[in-house]
């Protein structure tokens, strides 16, 4: 199992590596300059010439990589072209607000969906099944960012429940926190409900159509234990698998409903440094986004190693 | 977009369960006669995808109004019987845009997924036959593509690339090359294993011999479905990326293009944002259920529960 | 009154040196009681006492013996009651602004973003500033004067100017602002605009002195264009310092900035608000509803297409006025189809400028073909041309076009650039010319496509400056550094070259009068509408004045809560 891990953690370093390298090159091969767009209309050349030396710029791209890289492993993320500030300022001052959308999504999701879709396995085929799948598919069909526009319409422009966008910090005011991450929340959290809703009911009637399940019925357990205690546990570890894996593309989803909502976290501040071409904000909120969902999977990884030791010798 | 990876967990699953995927032609046509009839809702993913295919198609005959036509004396109007989903901001009529715009969401899955499978499955095939160093050198650059968002990966290649409606195409293929390559590479590593493979191997067959003439066919269904779930996620993907103005160019009337525009004009005019919208979810919706159908129909196990 | 520390800071007081509140604070640091301090000062609401340790702090406690009542005093100083009410509303005012953009940074020398210099003129305003007739007016400095040449400037500063870190802003600290400013290393964005001065220089304590190499007329306009003062020993990008009437506390990203009310602002009882929300929201949709929520006092647009319903409704009050945007066609004059000036003009008659306005601004704005509205002084009627196909079919058949063409227009992707395009994009297909629109990333399109002059036909937009020499010599002269459209013509360089130099006012108006002729008659911009500034501000705000140039001035603003 140790060596396993091990393996695992190495694979996982030279992803990370790869990655960086990737979004080093990628960035730059992006059309635009971050410094024109700095200057803006009070562009002139020799304020350019100073601003390029400056950050750096003008210096090969394998001698930018390794120094951006040597900062790095030293816990220096360098300065945003930008806004001038720490990078790893700017990026702790955003984690919070991404980790509270994501965690009221993934409440939403995992409160609807796992309920749904064991009842829906229970109760296969049967009307029941077919209204929480049916809603299911409709959540998983609507495009989130059309959600959050129907959301907005209703809640926020005509019964004026929710403000349309914005964020509170929890600390100032924990009741406006509340008001602007409903809304949020719930344009990620419905479509990750119906995911997830899917995923419990087919791994729920997997488990139910087990041989130890029917056994437990034969022996004339109660339906109660049967469900609650031995189905439902066994299928609740691909679940979780699952919504581990969606952790990780809620950051993804989170881009577009941050933007969307005006929302400061992670994805808007992404957006911000992509079209602003700030480099080493981009590089680093990449390599932010990619540890995170590099040790997310890892996890995911290695339980499914704990439970089924045939993968270790994969 | 993170219910992309659900069906990739369930590979996860199957890979543990170790499904089976064999089944001979004829059953497979008897199989379809009574599944279509037994299962509603596959007919009604089948019934939508069909008209979707036909409303594009169609568009040109069908659609009450030129969807570039302007007409400023009436901006976004309300729904009426002249314009059934009302106008958008320049007074060209919503119904028409939408109908055409059928045209594009479709155009995108196919030339996107198209991509994704041409290049992925192979990859995965490749990867899943040989084992070793080159399926561990694929499978990282696979996991590396797959570490980024698929909503970030795409408007970074789009960013290199341009925005236009023909790279959006081509960024969402990219970005779905890994999926693919793992739903192939999965049960190809099952496969290969079998006796017939050990058997042909035997006799002497060249690699691609192998791969092509007896794991190929026999992963061909799971393939199939993954296809028609992708493009759902293409649609949606293209929607996503086209609302954020990084897809085609105005005026080409593209379902996301159209909610972006109308986005500032909900308050007065709900319309602008409501159709477009439900045109995409309807389409998504159509795929999913074929999708899921299809599913059901090749996996012999969902069809025991 | 006894006690020579009260008598001083009393003294003070009267004279308007130190604020209220200070004297208050000071007062009974110095062992005088509440009450008696308070109508000392004119006011009697405890409350007013619990601001700012700072300023108790900045009188040391004396002998405790000198405290006294003195009743005389008092009597002296009859209370305004309308003063007194005003001072306990001010305490509590807290002023809500919804602006669309947030800036980067803060950065005072590189106030880049103009979203940066809203904040800039309102913390930390310069010598002079851009008024709300387009004038420039006394800021810190209170008076200046040039010699006859322009090659002297002599400005005097206002007395008792105090930064926001207490720390007195004398003629030597502007004068490090001005060499940090012209220094080639510091990067600022502003040091291209002193090329032309010589030296800066503190006569005395309040009079600094430039001297120029060569005679700039636009100096003053330059001085008024987010040339920050500010504490370069406390030089801060995200919360910097300066002396205006709002000091910066602290910047809630991706939310708002919070302004505080300087109390050591240099115009007495000013300003009238306690604190500033400046909040971002990047929609005006969601700037309207905010409003309508009172959760925001002003915003900064609505939206364009619910401007007469709004107006109707009266429920708060909007105003439009011109503004000092302009949005245009561009044509590549050196390369490509349109470097044949016959061309330009044949897609001149072919636009329709009223149904391009109506498109992009639902008529909120006026169409012009100069970049200067009939208010501004620099405004010279010339004809514009007239929708006239025949013709423009004409001069492309004589250009060798008359068969048309197709082309790529790349438009950047902000609003309304699409829908300009797509209506001029109709208006060309009349004629022969078929465009196909490529709308591009800003970030790419800017440095990439619009500086690089990569489009031989494209929509863009500016912000333009007071001065006439800084709008067009960067556009039009052939050095400039904004001449995308590559454009040359050595009547207009000679033109633009004399008349940064002409301090007459009159020749200067000739001279510009001259270069926007040859800009219409050339036509290497097609100037198509100049948007109106349309703020919003609710019912219950007094003293606030729209901007030409969406500068927000919030000291004279009262708001009733």
């Amino acid at each position: 199992m140790l060596r396993y891990i091990i393996r695992r953690l190495i694979q996982a370093v030279g992803v990370l590596i790869l990655v960086s390298i990737l979004v080093f090159f990628l960035v730059r091969l992006i059309p635009g300059d971050p410094i024109r767009l700095l200057l803006g209309e009070d562009l002139s050349p020799t304020v350019e010439q100073q601003l390029i030396q400056k950050w750096g710029l003008d210096a090969p791209l394998y001698e930018q990589y390794f120094l951006w890289m040597f900062n790095i492993v030293q816990g220096d993320f360098g300065q945003s072209i930008r806004t001038q500030e720490q990078i790893a300022s700017l990026i702790g001052s955003r984690i919070l607000p991404t980790m509270m959308l994501s965690a009221g999504a993934m409440l939403i999701a995992v409160c609807v969906g796992i309920p749904a879709g064991v009842v829906a396995a229970y109760k296969a085929k049967t009307g029941w099944d077919h209204i929480a799948m049916f809603f299911a598919l409709i959540g998983l069909c609507v495009p989130h960012f059309w959600l959050a526009l129907l959301l907005m319409l209703a809640f926020s422009l005509n019964l004026g429940w929710f403000p349309v966008s914005g964020y509170t910090s929890p600390f100032v005011d924990p009741v406006g926190a509340l008001r602007h991450l409903i809304l949020p929340c719930l344009a990620l959290g419905i479509g990750l409900a119906a995911s997830i809703s899917r995923m419990t009911r087919s791994t729920m009637l997997d488990v139910l159509s087990q041989d130890y399940i029917r056994t437990a019925r034969a022996k004339g357990l109660s339906e109660r234990v049967t469900v609650f205690g031995h189905a439902l546990k066994n299928a609740m570890l691909p679940t979780i698998t699952v919504i581990g894996l969606q952790l990780g593309f809620l950051l993804g989803g989170a881009v577009v409903i941050e933007e969307l909502f005006s929302y400061p976290g992670i994805g808007q501040l992404l957006i911000f440094a992509i079209s602003n071409r700030d480099y080493p904000l981009v590089q680093s909120v990449v390599l932010v986004f990619a540890s995170v969902f590099v040790m997310i999977n890892l996890l995911v990884d290695i339980s499914y190693a704990y439970f089924d030791p045939r993968i270790r010798y994969e | 977009m993170a219910q992309t990876r659900e069906s990739e967990a369930l590979s996860k699953t199957h890979q543990m369960t170790g499904a089976e995927f064999e089944y001979t032609w004829n059953e497979w046509f008897r199989r379809q006669i009574t599944f279509w009839r037994n299962n509603k809702m596959a007919l009604v993913g089948l019934i939508i995808v069909t008209t979707v295919v036909v409303v594009a198609i169609l568009a040109p005959v069908i659609a009450p109004h030129d969807p570039f036509e302007r007409n400023m004396a009436n901006r976004i109007a309300s729904p009426s019987m002249e314009h059934p989903f009302g106008t958008d901001s320049i007074g060209r009529d919503t119904l028409s845009r939408v109908m055409y715009g059928a045209r594009i969401s479709l155009m995108v899955g196919f030339i996107s997924v198209g991509i994704a499978t041409i290049i992925g499955v192979p990859l995965g095939l490749l990867a899943g036959y040989s084992g070793g160093r080159v399926d561990s050198f694929i499978m990282r650059i696979m996991d590396t593509l797959i570490t980024f968002p698929d909503i970030v990966l795409a408007i970074a290649i789009l960013a290199i690339l341009g925005p236009s409606i023909f790279n959006a195409m081509i960024a969402i293929g990219i970005v779905y090359i890994p999926i693919f390559a793992r739903t192939a590479r999965a049960p190809t590593m099952g496969e290969s294993n079998r006796e017939y493979v050990e058997a042909a191997r035997a006799l002497g067959s060249s690699v691609s011999r192998v791969v092509f003439r007896h794991v190929a066919p026999n992963i061909l269904s799971i393939v199939i479905v993954r296809i028609t779930v992708s493009f759902s996620y293409a649609i949606l993907a293209e929607a996503a990326l086209s609302f954020l103005g990084l897809s085609a160019s105005p005026p080409t009337p593209t379902w996301g293009r159209m909610l972006n525009e109308g986005r500032g004009f909900m308050e007065l005019a709900p319309s602008v944002a409501i159709f477009p919208g439900l045109a995409i979810a309807i389409t998504v919706l159509g795929f999913n259920l074929l999708g899921d159908g299809l599913r059901d129909l090749f996996d012999p196990r969902q069809r025991k529960a | 009154m006894s006690g020579p520390k009260l008598q001083r800071l009393f003294e003070r007081y009267q004279q308007g040196k130190i604020s209220r509140r200070t004297f208050l604070n000071g007062a009974m640091a110095l062992g005088m009681t509440a009450t008696t301090a308070m109508l000392l000062a004119g006011c009697d609401d405890p409350d007013d006492l619990d601001a700012d340790d700072d300023d108790i702090a900045a009188v040391e406690p004396d002998d405790e013996d000198d405290a006294v009542d003195d009743d005389d005093e008092v009597e002296d100083e009859p209370d305004d009651p309308d003063d007194v009410d005003d001072e306990v509303d001010d305490d509590a005012m807290v002023i809500n602004l919804g602006v669309a953009e947030e800036p980067p940074d803060l950065d005072p020398h590189n106030l880049t973003a103009a979203a940066a210099g809203l904040i800039g003129f309102v913390a930390m305003p310069g010598l002079v500033w851009l008024d709300f007739d387009l004038g420039l007016s006394p800021m810190i400095a209170e008076d200046w004067e040039s010699d006859d040449e322009g090659l002297v400037w002599t400005f005097t500063l206002r007395e008792n100017l105090v930064f926001h870190n207490g720390k007195p802003c004398d003629a030597n600290e502007v004068v490090r602002n001005f060499e940090n400013i012209m220094d080639p290393e510091s990067g600022s964005m502003l040091t291209p605009d002193f090329e032309q001065v010589e030296s800066v220089e503190a006569i005395d304590d309040r009079t600094i002195e430039f001297r120029l190499s060569e005679p700039f007329a636009p100096f003053l306009a330059v001085l008024s264009h987010r040339c920050a003062i500010t504490d370069m020993d406390d030089y801060d990008t995200t919360t910097p310092v300066g002396c205006g009437p709002f000091k910066i506390v602290s910047w809630d990203r991706g939310s708002q900035v919070t302004l505080e009310r300087h109390d050591e602002y240099w115009e007495d009882d000013l300003p009238h608000a306690a604190r500033v929300n400046w909040r971002f929201l990047p929609d005006a949709d969601v700037r309207l509803t905010s409003m309508r929520a009172e959760e925001i006092d002003i915003t900064y647009s609505v939206p364009d297409h619910m401007l007469e319903d709004l107006m109707e409704a009266g429920d708060f009050e909007i105003n439009p006025i011109s503004g000092l945007t302009h949005q245009y066609l561009a044509f590549n004059c050196s390369e490509g189809h349109f470097a044949d000036v016959r061309m330009r003009k044949a897609v001149a008659h072919a636009i329709d400028k009223e149904a391009i306005l109506e498109a992009a601004l639902w008529g909120n704005g006026q169409i012009s073909n100069i970049p200067h509205p009939p208010e501004s002084p620099w405004y010279v009627e010339i004809p514009d041309y007239e929708r006239d196909l025949d013709r423009a079919r004409e001069l492309m058949e004589e250009a060798g076009y008359g068969d048309g063409f197709s082309l790529d227009m790349p438009i950047p992707d902000w609003t309304p650039s699409s829908e300009v395009a797509e209506i001029v994009q109709a208006d060309l297909a009349e004629i022969g010319i078929d465009l196909r629109i490529v709308q591009t990333e800003w970030a790419t399109y800017w440095p990439d496509i619009y500086l690089q002059s990569d489009f031989e036909f494209t929509f863009m937009g500016y912000s333009a400056r007071v001065d006439p020499d800084q709008t067009f010599y960067p556009r039009y002269h052939s050095e400039g550094v904004h001449n995308a459209t590559v454009y040359e013509n050595e009547e207009l360089d000679e033109l633009l070259e004399r008349g940064r130099v002409t301090i007459d006012e009159d020749e200067r108006k000739e001279i510009y009068d001259r270069v926007q002729e040859i800009l219409v008659d050339e036509l290497p911009w097609l100037w198509l509408y100049i948007p109106n500034v349309t703020m919003g501000w609710a019912n219950y705000v007094e003293g606030f004045q729209q901007h030409p140039a969406y500068h927000v001035y919030l000291k004279d603003v009262r708001v009733e809560s």
